[in-house]
């Protein structure tokens, strides 16, 4: 099942009325949804508002998500609509456009690059969450990591996986499963204490 | 679970068995924190800009306060069922372009009496006309196997 029917099964099952699918949609996108709003939004809170606020959106215009794009390209697009207006009430406007063109091909007018302005907080939680990981992709076994950087960073099917690692893809599944739970149980204490602060 | 969970994330589960998964994440919260973890992974993995953000919580809490989404269901099939759709319905067109063939090479009084929609009244005397006439020149009539039916009362000439 590709990524673009998991989303098309998650929307389905929010339109019948289960927001905990929904749920899932914004564990998966916020991140994302929120690089592409860093483009024309300076600062941090700011963007962690107007990604909020997309999601809203789009929950509420679920009922007219027809299915004919990808869903995070209609999100994206709800998100880019949601900058706008931010930026507009807020008497302020992109700097300059330029244009994004997602996986699908479909481009958005963006503003050009502009550095963030985190609040120190959320550079630092940044800063944790990424040395973590990385610290924790360094530490495992070379062929979980392997496996892991190759799916990961590379996009890799486990076909493709198993042809480099000249391994079954049973044990590529395993592998990478195996890195994710290695990974994860070190980021756990930090997103135990992150949740206790503000998430 | 949380190994299927983990193929499921990379495409690399499919049919019945990715269904159950995707129900059972909506459903379990432990699995739903898994899915939430892997992700950050990967985007951690990938850059290294907003892996902090995280808006679930206020949106959840946004979201109790907005009526459920109830979507006419169905209006937007899999991508699988739109091509079996389309076969289907070429199907059905290919069908219905062979009976036609079919009606209009046998030349039969009775459908083109029906289709210009005459009367049932008018069709019946017609229709005995023809019977009367086919009665006359049976020994003439190339094909004696035709069967007639009579769309007004149904009965088999």
């Amino acid at each position: 099942m590709s990524d673009r029917e998991i989303d098309q099964q998650l929307v389905e099952r929010a339109q019948r009325g289960e927001k905990r699918a929904f749920d899932l949609l914004v564990g998966k996108y916020q991140r994302r949804l929120a690089r592409l709003l860093s483009r024309f939004i300076r600062d941090g809170a700011d963007i962690e508002d107007v990604t909020q606020e997309a999601f809203v959106k789009a929950y509420r215009a679920l009922p007219s998500f027809r299915g004919e794009s990808a869903f995070y390209t209609w999100l994206y697009r709800i998100g880019i609509n949601t900058a706008k207006n931010f930026l507009s009430s807020a008497g302020r406007r992109p700097v300059v456009n330029s244009e994004f063109e997602d996986e699908d091909g479909e481009s958005f007018d963006l503003a050009s690059q502009v550095p963030d302005m985190n609040t120190p907080e959320t550079e630092l939680m940044n800063k944790e969450i990424v040395t973590t990981v990385n610290s924790a992709v360094q530490a495992l076994p070379e062929e979980l990591r392997t496996a892991i950087t190759l799916r990961e960073m590379d996009g890799l099917s486990y076909e493709e996986i198993a042809q480099v690692m000249n391994c079954p893809i049973g044990t590529v599944r395993s592998r990478i499963f195996r890195a994710r739970e290695a990974i994860a149980a070190e980021l756990r204490p930090l997103l135990d204490t992150a949740k206790n602060k503000r998430w | 679970m949380k190994e299927k969970l983990s193929a499921l994330m990379d495409g690399e589960l499919d049919g019945q068995l990715a269904d159950r998964t995707i129900k059972a994440i909506t459903e379990e919260e432990e699995l739903k924190q898994v899915w939430d973890a892997y992700h950050l992974i990967g985007d951690a993995m990938r850059d290294n800009t907003h892996v902090s953000v995280n808006v679930r919580q206020r949106v959840a809490e946004r979201l109790v306060a907005e009526p459920t989404v109830l979507a006419p269901r169905r209006w937007f099939a899999p991508i699988r069922s739109r091509r079996a759709g389309a076969v289907a319905l070429a199907a059905s067109v290919s069908f219905a372009a062979v009976v036609g063939w079919q009606q209009l090479s046998h030349g039969n009084a009775d459908s083109a009496v029906a289709d210009r929609g005459v009367p049932v009244a008018a069709a019946q005397s017609a229709q005995e006309h023809d019977d009367l006439y086919l009665a006359a020149h049976q020994e003439m009539t190339a094909d004696q196997s035709v069967v007639k039916v009579a769309y007004g009362n149904g009965v088999r000439h």
